[in-house]
């Protein structure tokens, strides 16, 4: 490829980039506005004065810490119990001989696809009976009788193992749990690690299950807190912007530590054998 | 051999037992259910120390206060039962929660709309005997209020406080587009006639608007309503909805004119810019709205936000062919109702009892936080002793409570339906997809679809 | 693997299994039982039959959100694999600080979806939004999006776009695996970008394309919590479910209406398993065309 055609495409792709980023420029500039300097037209594109108090107003009008709070509770159990939940059952689909096992291999696969709305309503009636609507257990619970798309992950990476360690292991009279224990977890640390990392964001995002298990405002994560700020003062968009983005900062935060869990953990998923 | 799975069993075990322990330790504290008596009890006060909860729509900014006040006279007579509330907690989420097994006592809501598809439900508790007893009484009501909160002849929710709506409008503005501000419209016709003037467009875009048939509180039916003015049925004695009725025709004739002259997409693409409603960046007090019929606690508003905006408060215009229906106005306001799950009836109806006292609705509804108009006549015959609280206009509000007509949307199974599908012929008849004729047919064939399936008993 | 006890493996697939029976198999029958009553939570349900399916049949209501999710599903979809793919193109390139700028694209994926609904409510704003204002630059009156029934779902594909990046990271990762000698190969006899893009690129990376087309109808189909954010507040005077105009009311939020607002859960469970059918059908069909390593 001649030289020039590498430099367009080079400058080409920054140009879009900033165009596809521009949205969040925006998002940014018009929180450090005043008021109604946001309702100016032409609007401005560099803040003048720039200005923190909307932040300040948005934590003060909006309880940002309490939702934070509960989110964090949320995202980390319910990131444990996937974790603590998944690990077994993939090994068994991955390495375990018995019978059924491809049956249940696509029962699995099924249940990835299963849209929520379609178990919404009796899964909220068991909670309703049990007395658990209003906490955060339905929100966790699940997490604990493991993922599919976790499991899926997994078990797929499991199977890509080299039969060889495993074998050699046997061979020296290991049982499956020490196996799985000594031998697998430790070297499926990276899995692992996407595996909790996606549930985490999924969690932390999630906005149908708190909107239907969560009724008191103070046990509402950030999700639902925002849309609940949103739906009822929507034009207040210095206060409602400014939460977007203090909602958004802990997700950032955590992509940038963690950038190649993620995407390596789309990867895992996709390719195929 | 078994290291890793006692670990991992015994983290799991840790865990589960914190998270019991928290969440049992942050769960609304209603009391376990205690067999219910199936007659009111007699008026002997318990002798255990009873908590029954109440649950708030509204914040706490604005309903405590005047709460603070009244629950500390109540614990006066009844220092055994102790009154526990919860803000900020909209209908589905009450809803969510009794659902789930965890029934308040009492509940205070916004509009009495959702009474009748409650009570259908089953999920209320009838009233009636408890005001046999003659602790409240029904008459002092403003005429015809409770016919909101009646259902096939039982009471299910008492009022606590209405609302009213008058015209505030922008003097500036009328001076500015050589309108007297003294003399405000009369007539509905020169409502539309003043509207006009008021209404700037430059380059083909809008800069000021005149009025607005459906911002904020301004609602063709239901609160802050127009429809008022022009009188149709609601509903028919039957308890089918009245959308046959001619003059709905006349309601939306004066409410689409804005859509139709200037255009719903230009109209939306202005309102879309408004800043939020009762802020400073409110339509008004930033000057794009010329007028609105708003509630009585608006002019608290200005007075907060932009007290240097020159406005007058005036009742609503009447169509020149309706003039006997110029002081009409629509009750709604708050209600209060007892679920029947409700494991303390007894104590909640002591307290409610107390709570429709005279003096206590005038505490609330005047407070300067709130700013409602009470519901009883004796109640809103002691305004003098509260209106320091509340802005100088708010009397007009007070004055034509106590003179006007009022008229009542009665309690119905299908009154949410009713009002969504009534806003969504609005919406078909502002944006001009469907003719006014033909949108109340299809309104009403829809409402009398929903009618027969729901009330096929 | 002689030593294995017989029933380990189901121990170890034990929490799967429970999880399994207690919230996947058990809700989706009592789904379909509870589609043949009329159920409101404080009575108990009562059978009526085939009932709630032919009261849907007619009800515009659902044919509306019907058709939405479909317009969202089969023409968003598509499109944001399209548009992925050419991103992943474009970011196909090696130099120093590219990584950072496929982070960038990736990003908007991993914001909450309700941040993100916020986020472009404001970017389409008429009035203020950016989009509206470069319009206006260029002398185009844009339209009133979010707030005009007929640009409201374009709107939202938009969003849809915007938030592809798990899209584009897979399609990069899918990209790399082509050899380079077939680029050189093509360019040999002569291939025009353009050709080489439709002939060689698209073609090889059919599986990712597969794989990427079943997540994404997966989640157009059950698509809520952006139009939620979106439709919900009352601006403009509006306050009807969908707002503007039902176009923006879609399967998943009329279910929620139906059995969390009206307490119709008999109608509502009847949507939730033509939603589940519909689900299984388009999928189904994509799943037998891309077969998975069973071993």
């Amino acid at each position: 490829m001649g030289k020039r055609v590498k430099w367009t495409r080079r400058v080409g792709l920054i140009i879009y980039t900033i165009i596809f980023a521009s949205p969040l420029i925006w998002l940014l500039t018009s929180t450090l506005k005043l008021p109604n300097q946001i309702f100016m037209q032409p609007p401005q594109w560099i803040p003048n004065p720039i200005t923190f108090n909307n932040y300040i107003q948005a934590v003060k009008v909006i309880p940002f810490f309490t939702y934070l709070k509960n989110t964090i509770i949320i995202s980390v159990f319910s990131t444990i119990g996937v974790v603590l939940s998944s690990i077994t059952p993939a090994y068994a689909l991955a390495r375990m001989n018995f019978r059924g096992k491809r049956l249940a291999f696509y029962i699995l696969l099924g249940t990835m696809f299963l849209p929520f709305p379609a178990i919404m309503i009796p899964t909220y009636l068991i909670f309703a009976k049990l007395g658990w609507t209003g906490s955060f257990l339905p929100l966790i619970v699940p997490s604990f009788v493991g993922d599919a798309f976790s499991i899926f992950l997994l078990r797929q990476f499991y199977v890509r193992l080299p039969s060889e360690l495993l074998d050699a292991a046997r061979v020296d009279g290991a049982s499956e749990w020490q196996i799985l224990g000594y031998v697998v977890v430790p070297l499926s640390r990276a899995a692992i690690a996407t595996v909790a990392v996606l549930n985490f964001t999924f969690m932390w995002s999630d906005f149908v299950r708190p909107l239907l298990y969560l009724n008191e405002t103070e046990r509402y994560t950030l999700s639902i807190g925002l849309q609940n700020y949103q739906e009822h003062h929507a034009t207040s968009w210095h206060l409602a912007l400014s939460a977007t983005v203090l909602f958004m900062i802990p997700i950032f935060l955590t992509f940038w530590a963690a950038q190649r869990t993620f995407i390596s953990g789309l990867t895992l998923g996709s390719l195929k054998e | 051999m078994f290291k890793h799975l006692k670990t991992m069993s015994g983290a799991m075990l840790i865990l589960i037992l914190a998270l019991t322990a928290c969440v049992s330790k942050a769960s609304p504290t209603a009391e376990p259910t205690q067999p219910q008596p199936t007659q009111p009890q007699p008026t002997e006060p318990p002798k255990t120390k009873v908590t029954i909860n109440f649950w708030h729509a509204n914040t706490e900014a604005a309903e405590g206060p005047p709460m603070a006040e009244i629950i500390a006279a109540f614990n006066k007579i009844h220092p055994e039962i102790e009154v526990k509330q919860l803000w900020d907690t909209p209908l589905d989420k009450a809803m969510a929660a009794i659902t789930a097994g965890n029934s308040p006592d009492l509940i205070i809501q916004w509009g009495p709309q959702f009474v009748g598809s409650w009570a259908n439900a089953g999920a209320l508790e009838p009233l009636d005997d408890y005001l046999k007893r003659g602790d409240v009484d029904p008459n002092d009501f403003i005429p015809g209020i409770l016919g909101s909160t009646t259902y096939k002849d039982k009471i299910y929710g008492l009022p606590f406080g209405t609302d009213m709506s008058m015209l505030i409008y922008n003097a500036d503005h009328f001076k500015a587009a050589g309108l007297d501000p003294e003399k405000p419209p009369m007539t509905t016709e020169e409502l539309l006639q003043y509207a006009e003037k008021l209404t700037k467009v430059e380059n083909g875009e809008i800069t000021q608007i005149g009025w607005l048939p459906n911002y904020a509180w301004t609602h063709v039916a239901g609160d802050g309503s127009i429809s008022v003015r022009f009188g149709p049925t609601f509903f028919h004695e039957d308890g089918t909805p009245g959308f046959d009725d001619p003059r709905w025709v006349e309601v939306f004739d004066f409410a689409k004119w804005v859509f139709d002259k200037y255009g719903i997409d230009n109209v939306k693409r202005f309102v879309s810019g408004f800043g939020e409603y009762g802020t400073a960046q409110d339509a008004i007090c930033s000057g794009k709205l010329s007028m609105i019929y708003d509630g009585e606690w608006y002019t608290n508003f200005i007075k907060k936000n932009c007290p240097n905006l020159n406005y007058r408060v005036v009742p609503f215009p009447y169509p020149s062919k309706h003039p006997e229906l110029k002081n009409n106005w629509e009750m709604g306001g708050t209600t209060v109702i007892m679920p029947a799950k409700a494991p303390h009836k007894e104590e909640a109806w002591q307290f409610l009892a107390f709570m429709q006292q005279p003096e206590n609705i005038a505490k609330f509804c005047l407070s300067s936080t709130l700013g409602n108009i009470p519901h009883t006549l004796k109640a809103l015959a002691l305004y003098d002793n509260y209106k320091s609280n509340l802005p100088a206009d708010f009397k007009y509000f007070i004055d034509l409570a106590k003179t006007g007509q009022a008229v009542v949307i009665p309690a119905s199974p299908i009154s949410d339906e009713y009002f969504t599908e009534l806003s969504k012929t609005e919406e078909q008849i502002y944006n001009g997809t469907v003719s006014v004729e033909d949108g109340l047919k299809d309104l009403q064939k829809r409402l009398m679809d929903i009618y027969n399936q729901k009330v096929s008993k | 693997m002689g030593r294995a006890h017989k029933f380990l493996p189901w121990f170890f697939l034990s929490p799967w299994l429970i999880g399994l029976v207690a919230f996947t198999i058990i809700p989706i029958l009592a789904t379909l039982y509870y589609s043949f009553t009329r159920y409101n939570f404080f009575t108990p349900p009562s059978w009526v039959g085939l009932d709630n399916y032919s009261n849907l049949m007619v009800d515009p209501e659902f044919w509306k959100s019907l058709g939405n999710t479909l317009y969202l599903t089969l023409i968003g979809v598509p499109l944001s694999l399209g548009y992925a793919f050419l991103s992943a193109v474009a970011l196909n390139q090696s130099f120093r600080g590219v990584g950072f700028l496929r982070a960038l694209f990736y990003l908007p994926s991993v914001i909450p979806p309700v941040a993100a609904a916020v986020t472009w409510a404001w970017v389409l704003n008429p009035q203020y939004g950016i989009v509206n204002s470069v319009l206006h630059l260029i002398g185009i009156r844009g339209p009133i999006w979010f707030f005009d029934p007929d640009w409201s779902k374009p709107g939202l594909i938009l969003l849809m776009l915007w938030c592809s990046g798990g899209f584009i990271i897979i399609y990069l990762a899918g990209l790399q695996d082509i050899s380079q000698s077939l680029y050189e190969a093509a360019e040999l006899d002569g291939a025009s970008p353009l050709q080489i893009l439709w002939f060689i690129t698209w073609p090889m990376v059919s599986s990712v394309t597969m794989f990427n087309l079943i997540i994404g109808l997966l989640g157009g189909l059950q698509y809520f919590t952006q139009a939620y954010v979106i439709s919900a507040p009352n601006t403009a005077g509006v306050s009807t479910p969908g707002a503007p105009m039902s176009s923006l009311l879609f399967l998943a939020m009329q279910l929620y209406i139906k059995a969390f607002k009206r307490l119709e859960m008999g109608a509502a469970s009847a949507m939730a398993w033509v939603l589940f059918l519909i689900s299984v059908i388009l999928i189904g069909l994509l799943l037998r065309r891309y077969k998975w390593e069973s071993e």
